[in-house]
């Protein structure tokens, strides 16, 4: 194991009781709780940790937070596997395995560091020149070769074991950063009463005070930030949200936010989400997100050792890591001089290099005589292999001489900060430049946003925790609140002043190396940039889609604003005319699991069982989706496949007797005493005259004369119906339904609601149904003559209640079954029991389809929303005494008379081919063309009762060409079937089975 | 042939007595299947709406009818609002034949009756996390002001359509999930995943 040879002996948020192992390239090191991977490494003398996307050049940590362009590294093994990284965003635990990505064989000895040799061939937007010809190498050679040599980590090719969650919270006030700011306007709004969320991306509150070395109120400020926190948590009203990143703003205030619940303790957590996906509703948004210091742009400034001001504080003063003991800082505002106080007190040799005349510079004044600080100079390269050795400095204004090699070991740059207001903008906000602090605002907020701290360009620590208070205290009276207790802001030390001027590249030497990055992610320079406007792509939108700038994970949260200031310089116009890109969601990567949350695998979605499954699983059915219901397909017994199945349970119905589960079917109840009116009037037939006791057929259409559903309309009594729909439209209809009542006949006195939960049904159908039912229905009297076909009673099995209909879907004699829900299995088995001697089985929806196509019957396929009633001919069922949905609108011209499709069975003339649903119909085996179909076929099954293939089909005027010879026409599956036009019904015409 | 054919909740085989998810100390949830209420919609008759609410309201004993999603118990008959007109209503199978009687006295001439009692399952959950656990499946604020101390809401809980009651049972909150029942299956999966972290224990027989 390797020892910590950076970790200073005291100080920092890290508990060093106990000590943690965790590896980075094979390698064993150690770090303690409160550790990232990133400060341990750091602490462990680690600066090589990745290489970049597109040269493949060697770099390092140059960031503490979710900024961090460079450091990426890929996480886990096997299934858990999880590239782009960053490592200063990953909380060590024991076990932890990272690794670096993007090199071969080695991160140390990377072939593939060619390109940068060969970089003065790739400027920006060489692919789209040089690749050109011939054409056909581009996904055969050219892009392979691309992806093969530029990219980011490996993706995980196995399943994710990790689970993901969901979640809502509902607040007042959302306060999105726990740095001063928000922790101000967090207690403010929580003590006059308002709920709070406070969401934070890092582990430990305080935002930058956790790696300060300042007082607030006479103490360390990340211990006052500490005890903040925890008074917050001890409130009812306040929802603390550490490790998460409220990544987007969608319509209103809704916000989405990424909760990393269990990535910092390891895999073994069967209890806890990996991350949960949160959904937070607020009334006010209290912006505190801070914001992010801005790199110097300089030959080199990539290299390991090179790293932000603020994040080197924040290793030594958090983490107790030293990154250098050679300093250079670099900067061109004052807020570097606290790195710099930090890093003479922690004993390091610094070199103050401030871009800035010394006149206005304030932050000198925290260094102790005797620290050389160099005015009006900046960096100008960087020197070094794998970590920086040296650096070069040049006047400012790029004039004068430079001095050769200053030796250092780190180089904390710092160019100023950018708020970060990615979460103001996405709906729709244009950050505004502002001169005063050389960066980019929001302009006007909408009255239940504000912006607070850095995010509003606030740099002075006591203002922004007079900010947080009265943004917390108005956005609280905005939501009703009334504070009761006065909340006052803390007194700081006294810091020296922002004082930035922008520096946006040294102008010594950068154009010619090339090797001056903007944006670190995606490898783009300043040299780029330059190509992109000498080519028209000047203007900040279009130089970021030319050059790939901001493009990558990190979304240019170091690189636009450098970016925009360089063009600015470059095209000779005001930044506030060169033009700013806008963010969008999601601020920072999010792992797809999250998103997808618990819906994986089985439970993508809901799936609904009869109250019937178990037996069905039992008996080793094999399950198809309709809608969201599971329903048995077949029940296919040993050495039977499918067709084998299928044709048993056809056969055995027809010969004996079988039970389907038809729960699914949709299930309303009416009752009032216009239920019966309210019918007629949605169904092309009558039931208000229809008698107690019996039931009928019904057909409804939609108002544009289209069939809509059909099923069965039953009276129980005189202001009582119960109505089944299809499966697949027991919403739609019922939703229909309501519409109806609502809008169309509100005089109406019915009530109605779905009760399709609440019933169980089958259907026995069969020779022997009969005979089956006799043995355990009390009640009702079966016979033929008693209980003729459609007709309805109520009866027992047993001491369950059961609602007996005669109707039939299959063509036999069948009888369905309702029985409350909770006694359908017992009814079901009763059944199977009872109809054992008789040869019962049970049969499936495929069974189903073949006995109903053998008879003639309509269902889905038909009933698909291009038809008539009178197309399937129904038409005789559509009343003219009465005034019903659809009724004028099926009359129009178009849909009626000559042309039409019209429902005609289908028979293939060489018995043994087969056709398929979904072909066209045509006159000529050769007919190909959009001109030529005559019609489809929308149902084909082998019949068992034929021995041979049987269809149903819509063919134009189809009525009148019945024994007409046509062609079943697949051209996707070059496929021609000649088939005889037949009448629809194949088996027993007459119907006298089912009325047997 | 069995004179007694066998009653299978749609919980059977899905919710076993025992602690599910974290191990120690106090359970964050504790959930229990109320077998065998009743559950009861009723449905206004054209023009009876106010007159319904007049019942509703003499019935439990209330100063005022029952606002949008508000409910109130009696007699061991929890009624909440849940709709323009419609009213849902629980009742404790114990006091079943009782609470029918009241029902039908409320409705009479005033509303339909529908009973969904076989269509759906009732789950009750309380403990600290019961709201925590529920935030994983609905969009619904439960733990704030904008819903009534007792009420009935329609929501979904991770897609799955479900009736949100909550009530006051000794000063703590108890929600009360009704869901249909073909939805068991998913819905017990999502509920075991919901409360896993703050550790649950089932009760049942």
């Amino acid at each position: 194991m390797s020892g910590q040879s950076n970790r200073l002996p005291s100080g920092g948020l890290i508990d060093r009781t106990r000590v943690i192992s965790f590896t980075f390239d094979g390698r064993t090191y150690s770090g303690h709780p409160g550790d990232t991977l990133a400060s341990a490494l750091i602490a462990s003398g680690i600066h090589l940790v990745g290489r970049s996307f597109k040269y493949h050049r060697p770099r390092g940590i140059y960031s503490s937070g979710s900024e961090e362009p460079s450091a990426l590294v890929t996480l886990g093994e096997g299934g858990r596997t999880e590239p782009n990284i960053p490592a200063t965003m990953v909380e060590i635990f024991d076990g932890l395995v990272a690794r670096s990505q993007n090199r071969w064989p080695s991160l140390s000895f990377d072939l593939m560091a060619v390109n940068s040799l060969l970089k003065p061939f790739f400027p920006a937007g060489f692919y789209y020149k040089t690749f050109m010809w011939p054409r056909s190498f581009w996904y055969r050679l050219y892009e392979p070769a691309i992806r093969r040599a530029a990219g980011l980590g490996t993706v995980a090719e196995l399943p994710d074991p990790d689970s993901y969650e969901h979640a809502h919270a509902h607040c007042d006030v959302l306060i999105v950063g726990a740095g001063p700011a928000g922790l101000m306007a967090a207690q403010a709004a929580a003590r006059a009463g308002a709920r709070v969320v406070l969401a934070d991306e890092r582990a430990v509150a305080g935002g930058h005070l956790a790696g300060e070395s300042i007082e607030i109120d006479g103490r360390q400020c990340a211990d006052w930030a500490q005890d903040l926190y925890a008074e917050l948590s001890e409130l009812e009203n306040v929802r603390l949200l550490p490790r998460t990143s409220v990544f987007g703003r969608y319509d209103g205030l809704t916000f989405g936010a990424i909760e990393r619940v269990s990535d910092h303790i390891g895999a073994d957590t069967p209890n806890l989400p990996r991350q949960r996906r949160w959904t937070i509703q607020a009334k006010q948004l209290i912006c505190a997100a801070g914001a992010i210091e801005r790199p110097l742009v300089f030959e080199g400034n990539d290299r390991p050792g090179v790293m932000l001001a603020r994040a080197a504080r924040n290793y030594l003063n958090q983490y107790g890591a030293l990154p250098g003991r050679n300093v250079v800082v670099a900067a061109n505002n004052d807020d570097a001089y606290l790195t710099a106080r930090d890093f003479v007190d922690a004993g390091a040799d610094v070199t103050v290099i401030d871009g800035r005349p010394q006149e206005i510079v304030t932050g000198s004044a925290l260094l102790a005589d005797g620290v050389d600080v160099r005015f009006e100079q900046c960096i100008a390269q960087a020197r070094g292999k794998m970590h920086v050795s040296s650096v070069r400095l040049a006047s400012v204004d790029g004039t004068g001489e430079s001095e050769i090699g200053l030796p250092c070991d780190l180089v904390c740059v710092s160019g100023g900060w950018n708020p970060t207001i990615h979460l103001l903008s996405h709906c729709g906000g244009r950050p505004r430049w502002n001169e005063r602090i050389a960066s980019f605002t929001m302009g006007k907020l909408e009255n239940d946003v504000q912006a607070v701290g850095g995010a509003a360009g606030t740099f002075d620590l006591q203002k922004s925790l007079h900010e947080g208070v009265a943004a917390g205290v108005s956005a609280a009276k905005a939501c009703g609140a009334k504070p009761s207790r006065t909340v006052t802001a803390p007194s700081v030390d006294k810091l020296p002043s922002y004082g930035v001027q922008a520096l946006w590249r040294a102008l010594d030497s950068v154009s010619k190396s090339g090797a001056a990055f903007v944006d670190f992610q995606n490898d783009v320079t300043v040299a780029d940039l330059e190509v992109a406007e000498r080519e028209g792509f000047g203007h900040s939108e279009h130089a970021k889609r030319y050059t790939t700038l901001g493009m990558a994970t990190d979304q240019g949260k170091l690189a636009n604003v450098n970016a925009i200031g360089i063009l600015s310089e470059l095209l000779g116009t005001p930044i506030a005319e060169t033009g700013t890109t806008t963010y969008r969601p999601l601020y920072t990567p999010a792992a797809l699991g999250t998103l997808a949350g618990q819906r994986q695998g089985h439970e993508f979605r809901a799936t609904r069982h009869s109250a019937m499954h178990a037996w069905h699983e039992k008996n080793g059915a094999v399950f198809t989706d309709a809608g969201l219901w599971l329903r048995p397909y077949y029940y296919p017994r040993e050495g039977e496949d499918f067709a084998a199945a299928v044709k048993r349970e056809v056969l055995n119905v027809r010969s004996a007797v079988g039970m389907v589960d038809v729960s699914t079917l949709g299930k309303i109840e009416l009752k009032g005493p216009d239920a019966g009116t309210f019918l007629d009037r949605l169904y092309i037939n009558s039931f208000s005259k229809m008698k107690v006791g019996r039931a009928r057929y019904g057909v409804m259409l939609r108002e544009d004369g289209m069939v809509f559903d059909d099923g069965t309309v039953t009276r129980l009594a005189e202001d009582h119906y119960f109505v089944t729909v299809t499966t697949a439209n027991a919403s739609p209809v019922m939703q229909h339904m309501e519409f109806c009542h609502q809008v169309h006949w509100p005089e109406l006195d019915v009530q109605f609601c779905s009760v399709s939960e609440a019933w169980a049904a089958m259907a026995v159908a069969g020779p022997k149904a009969r005979d089956t039912l006799e043995r355990i229905v009390q009640g009702i009297d079966l016979s033929n003559e008693a209980f003729p076909l459609q007709s309805v009673a109520n009866a027992k099995i047993g001491d369950a209640f059961v609602r007996v209909f005669r109707i039939s879907f299959s063509g036999e004699l069948a009888y369905e079954l309702y029985t409350p829900a909770n006694c359908g299995l017992g009814v079901w088995e009763a059944i199977m029991e009872a109809g054992a001697q008789d040869g019962i089985s049970a049969y499936g929806t495929e069974a189903m389809t073949v006995m109903r196509t053998e008879k003639g019957h309509v269902a889905g396929p038909e009933l698909d929303g291009r038809t008539t009633a009178d197309d399937l001919s129904l038409g005789r069922m559509m009343s003219e005494r009465k005034d019903y949905i659809g009724r004028w609108l099926a009359a129009r011209s178009g849909l009626v008379g000559e042309g039409r499709i019209q429902l005609v069975g289908i028979k293939p003339v060489n018995v043994g081919d087969r056709f398929r649903m979904g072909a066209h119909l045509v006159n000529a085996p050769g007919a190909i063309g959009p001109d030529v179909s005559h019609g489809h076929v929308t149902t084909s099954v082998y019949s068992p009762a034929c021995d041979h293939f049987i269809g149903l089909a819509l063919l134009k005027n189809g009525r009148n060409r019945i024994g007409e010879r046509i062609f079943v026409a697949s051209p996707l599956h070059q496929e021609i079937v000649e088939v005889e036009v037949t009448h629809p019904v194949f088996v027993d015409e007459r119907g006298e089975r089912m009325r047997g | 042939m069995a004179d007694v054919i066998a009653r299978h909740s749609a919980l059977a085989g899905l919710l076993e007595p025992g602690r599910v998810g974290t191990g120690s100390g106090d359970a964050g949830v504790t959930i229990s299947e109320c077998r065998d209420a009743l559950q009861l919609q009723l449905i206004a008759r054209n023009g009876q709406a106010g007159a319904l609410a007049s019942e509703v309201k003499r019935h439990l004993r209330r100063k005022q009818a029952l606002s949008p999603l508000e409910g109130a118990e009696r007699d061991g008959l929890f009624i909440c609002a849940t709709g323009p007109h419609e009213y849902w209503a629980v009742a404790d199978p114990r006091d079943a034949a009782k609470s029918v009687k009241a029902l039908e006295k409320i409705a009479k001439g005033r509303a339909s009756i529908f009973d969904q009692s076989d269509g759906r399952f009732l789950v009750h959950l309380s403990g600290p996390k019961a709201v925590d656990a529920l935030a994983k499946g609905t969009s619904l604020d439960l733990g704030g002001a904008a819903l009534p101390g007792e009420c009935g809401v329609g929501t979904t809980i991770e897609h799955i359509p479900a009736l949100i009651s909550r009530r006051w049972l000794q000063g703590a909150a108890m929600y009360e999930v009704s869901v249909p029942r073909s939805y068991a299956g998913s819905f017990m999966t999502w509920l075991e995943e919901a409360t896993r972290e703050y550790g649950a224990i089932a009760e049942g027989d």
